[in-house]
């Protein structure tokens, strides 16, 4: 099967409520690359469901354009696109059986009793399913019913496949190993995918990209390991996991080591080619996940001071918040913990400087 | 503005796009137009002329607010009204308090108790009343005999308990289901607080219920208030607003003053009606969370206990001697005369009157049938659709249930007596009636099961392949199957019983059942009456039980 691509070009929808017009999704462009999973990212209300049923046919944009492949489809109905979408609550048919529901759109284009029979069994091997056909859906568990909508839409040969939360009804055990499930069935076919969520650390699991979303605007496009580690904006640093936002002034730079004035204090950091394209004066916001800070024991060029304020122990890990010189509150955690600071003990902290990320501001 | 318009316009766009849906739905409008508004409308117009057709503005509402004799009736009408309301909801509550929140024992047999009047004719209680404790009745007799007094039936006493009886379901069901959304922990809170068993009832589990009892007292209102067959029969001398429009049109044949009559009597229905809407909506603490309520019954203080169930063995008494008694006044050569048992009134009533039972069943299926396919189809698009008029589609689908069925029959004899469409004196006319009064029934069954019906089905049915003909084949249709069944069932129980509206589109040569029953007791053929009662009783019955075995449907199909 050949992977088609997925192209938006300045797709927006609007919808209409009281006398208001609320814009869901301004001007989305992005080409899905084919063969590959994309995840839809953002907080709920952002607009990426909006986007997802754009592709799907339930929604026409009011403007801009969608390519499925070569062919635009804006005004193509969805039972003329080649579109397959799992639903966030399955919509199994309840009123038929599980065969019956992977059979349905088969049925719908006439193919014969054996064509029906092979795909079925296709999908619901492929799918894990063998021995289920006869259950109705209400004696299936979430997985099952899950598996079932996904073998529904894959029988239909859908060249692009559609996942609106699929993995939210599931306990937390199940959505770790279903979400390594659908990406291993979707690596072994190569259909192209778009998969929306607003659990982060699923998209980072399971994404080839990732374009995270707010207020129905594109904050970010790129890799999972470009999100985490080089968020373009506060949005996205936040909405990625916990972060750390330190202001600072950038005073010294060369091609060994920066020089930063932040927290009270002025550090060193040598130069791995993560802070290309600063000068001296450069106000810059300094985005620092909690494990890429650690403790020294004493005083080092590149240490920050503070002062313990809460100590959590979470088991594999131990999570201070500590107040810097300067009254900035920060997030650290500590991987290994040996010991446990107290409450109000001073400390010197260091930052890794191979994953700094330093964003100008000014 | 602007926006909103367009948005109408891009609204009809989409519906052209689906040929087959636009005229669907645009038949629908014609049809509600034609048979709900345009009925209603010709009462309106009716009551502005006098006896002899003439236009004379308001004059008969200014007669009926100056005659002291309407003054009576409208004070009458309201008093009975509220007492009986009053007795049912009472009634009512206490079924269902003790079914749903205590220990009692015969908890099912209470339950068919609360039920049963339901299922039959409204004006069977109010016969068998008279069979009782008419002039004739045999405890007046045995009483005349033993103690030398009577206790006559007829007159306002009369009139209020049966209508109470009658009414009583409908504050049982309304009541029940809200009694068993309340989480018992919420009373167990109290009880913990320290509040003593009367003091729970009194702070916590019937505050609760407020809502519901509100609904219950708005929606027994409404069903007494226009009742017909229960004040004609008991009455005696007095009368009420929906026997007064027939005594006008039918009696007297001055339709100006029918029409007047049950325009007047449509101003506080209409009220009701929507008062109980927005009660509805605002219907609440019992199902905050969505989730089915813990409901836990520990055993019940006697003193709370006992006086339920006395109360509710004495009304289960009541029902079941009314029932007898008319199953056996069947039988009976001359009742509370000559009791000897004979078959006399069962072969007058198949050599004579054997059309009316066919009619009966043809035209209430018929109609049961079409009322809840249009309501279903109305509430797809209600429920499923954007399109201009939806408001008014609304209004039109719901306005029945609020209309009394004296002005929904008047309403048919006015309109379709002339030109362009003339339909009085065919069976078209009788089924049109069933059909138009019950869709509400069909209407609101369908938007309560299509709203539990996720979307995402007909979605992912067109995600599929599917055009929209076909998800609507092979995925609504089916799973509108339970509720098509539930409305059919309802519909042709209400319609086979129905004696209001149909009283005024019966003629010789399309008789029904109910309004025989009717005429024979009018005319003093209480035998024929009770036969004919007890064939009636026996139809509902069996296709309930059919049905019941048939689809497993459950007592829901009473939900309102």
């Amino acid at each position: 099967m050949e992977a088609v691509s997925v192209r938006l070009e300045n797709v927006t929808k609007y919808f209409q409520e009281k006398d208001n017009r609320v814009v869901a999704v301004e001007k989305f462009s992005f080409d899905f690359p084919p063969g590959k999973l994309t995840t839809l990212l953002g907080p709920s209300g952002c607009g990426k469901t909006t986007t997802l049923r754009c592709i799907a046919g339930f929604y026409e944009p009011d403007e801009g354009v969608i390519f499925i492949g070569n062919q635009k489809v804006n005004k193509i109905p969805p039972y003329n696109r080649p579109t397959g979408t799992v639903f966030q609550n399955y919509a199994l048919f309840p009123h038929m059986n599980v065969f019956e529901n992977v059979a349905y759109s088969l049925r719908v284009r006439k193919l014969s009793g054996k064509e029906i029979r092979d795909k079925v069994a296709w999908g619901l091997k492929l799918l894990k399913l063998r021995g289920m056909e006869n259950r109705n859906p209400d004696q299936l568990s979430g997985g099952q019913q899950q598996r079932v909508a996904i073998a529904r839409v894959l029988v239909n040969d859908c060249k692009v496949l559609l996942l609106d939360e699929p993995l939210s009804n599931l306990d937390a055990k199940l959505r770790v190993y279903m979400r390594e499930e659908i990406k291993a069935l979707q690596e072994r076919l190569g259909v192209t995918t778009i998969y929306v969520t607003h659990d982060q650390e699923e998209a980072m699991s399971i994404s080839d990209f990732m374009v995270v979303m707010n207020e129905g605007r594109i904050e970010q496009i790129g890799n999972p390991m470009e999100i985490y580690k080089y968020p373009e904006t506060d949005f996205v640093a936040e909405f990625i996991g916990l972060t750390n936002n330190l202001e600072g002034e950038v005073t010294g730079v060369s091609e060994e080591y920066l020089k930063l004035r932040t927290a009270g204090r002025e550090i060193i950091l040598p130069n791995k080619n993560n802070f290309l394209g600063l000068s001296p004066g450069d106000a810059v916001n300094a985005v620092i996940r909690p494990e890429m800070f650690k403790f020294s024991r004493e005083e080092t060029p590149k240490s920050l001071h503070g002062e313990v304020k809460k100590v959590f122990f979470l088991g594999s890990l131990a999570r201070y918040e500590i107040t810097l010189e300067g009254g900035k509150d920060i997030t650290l955690d500590d991987p290994n913990p040996k010991s446990i600071k107290d409450r109000g003990d001073t400390v010197w902290i260091e930052i890794d400087p191979e994953s700094l990320y330093l964003r100008k501001t000014g | 503005m602007n926006a909103i318009i367009a948005g109408r316009v891009q609204e009809i766009k989409k519906l052209l796009r689906e040929p087959v849906v636009f005229f669907i739905l645009l038949f629908c409008f014609i049809l509600l137009i034609n048979f709900v508004a345009y009925p209603l409308y010709s009462v309106f117009r009716e009551s502005l002329r006098n006896e002899v057709g003439e236009f004379v503005g308001l004059k008969n509402y200014l007669y009926f607010i100056s005659s002291p004799y309407f003054r009576k009736v409208l004070y009458d009408t309201f008093l009975i009204t509220t007492l009986a309301t009053l007795g049912a909801l009472l009634t009512g509550t206490i079924f269902a308090f003790g079914i749903t929140r205590t220990d009692m024992p015969l908890k099912s047999f209470f339950m068919v108790m609360a039920i049963l009047p339901m299922i039959t004719p409204p004006f069977v209680n109010a016969f068998s009343f008279i069979l009782l404790l008419g002039r004739h009745g045999i405890i007046n007799i045995f009483l005349q005999n033993t103690l030398g007094f009577k206790f006559i039936i007829y007159g306002k006493h009369g009139v209020i308990i049966s209508q109470m009886i009658t009414t009583f379901p409908l504050g049982f069901l309304i009541t029940s289901a809200a009694f068993s959304g309340i989480d018992t922990s919420m009373e167990d809170s109290a009880y913990d607080l320290g509040a003593k068993d009367l003091r729970v009832l009194r702070t916590i589990t019937f505050p609760l219920i407020t809502p519901a009892l509100m609904a219950a007292a708005l929606l027994i209102y409404m069903t007494n208030l226009s009742a017909f067959g229960a004040p004609a029969l008991l009455g005696g001398g007095l009368s009420v607003l929906a026997v007064e429009a027939v005594m006008q049109t039918l009696g007297v044949m001055d339709w100006g003053m029918g029409t007047t009559i049950s325009i007047i009597l449509l101003v506080p229905s209409f009220l009701l009606f929507y008062l109980q809407n927005s009660y509805k909506k605002r219907r609440s603490y019992v199902t905050v969370t969505g989730k089915p309520a813990h409901v836990e019954i520990r055993s019940t203080p006697l003193k709370i206990k006992l006086p339920i169930v006395i109360f509710c063995s004495i009304i289960s008494v009541v029902i079941i001697t009314l029932y007898v008694t008319v199953f056996l006044g069947g039988f009976a050569r001359v009742w509370g005369v000559d009791n000897s048992f004979t078959l006399d009134h069962y072969r007058l009533i198949f050599a004579n009157a054997f059309k009316s039972i066919r009619n009966s069943i043809w035209m209430a299926s018929l109609g049961a049938v079409s009322a809840t396919l249009l309501g279903l189809v109305i509430s797809y698009f209600m429920v499923r659709r954007r399109f201009p008029g939806k408001k008014v589609m609304d209004f039109l689908g719901t306005l029945p249930y609020a209309v009394p069925g004296t002005m929904m029959g008047l309403g048919f004899v006015v309109a379709f007596n002339r030109p362009p469409l003339i339909l009085t004196g065919t069976a078209i006319i009788i089924i049109l009636d069933y059909t138009f009064r019950r869709m509400p029934f069909g209407f609101r069954t369908g938007v309560a099961t299509l709203k539990q019906i996720d979307i995402s089905l007909e979605e992912v049915s067109a995600d599929l392949g599917a055009p929209w003909p076909y998800t609507f084949r092979r995925v609504i249709l089916p799973l509108l199957k339970p509720a098509f069944i539930a409305g059919v069932t309802f519909a042709f129980i209400r319609a086979i019983t129905e004696l209001t509206s149909t009283i005024f589109l019966v003629t010789p040569r399309w008789r029904v059942m109910a309004v025989d029953i009717y005429n024979f007791v009018e005319a003093g053929s209480l035998g024929a009456a009770a036969a004919m009662s007890s064939l009636l009783m026996f139809i509902v019955v069996t296709l309930i039980m059919i049905l019941y075995k048939a689809s497993g449907a459950t007592m829901s199909i009473f939900r309102l």
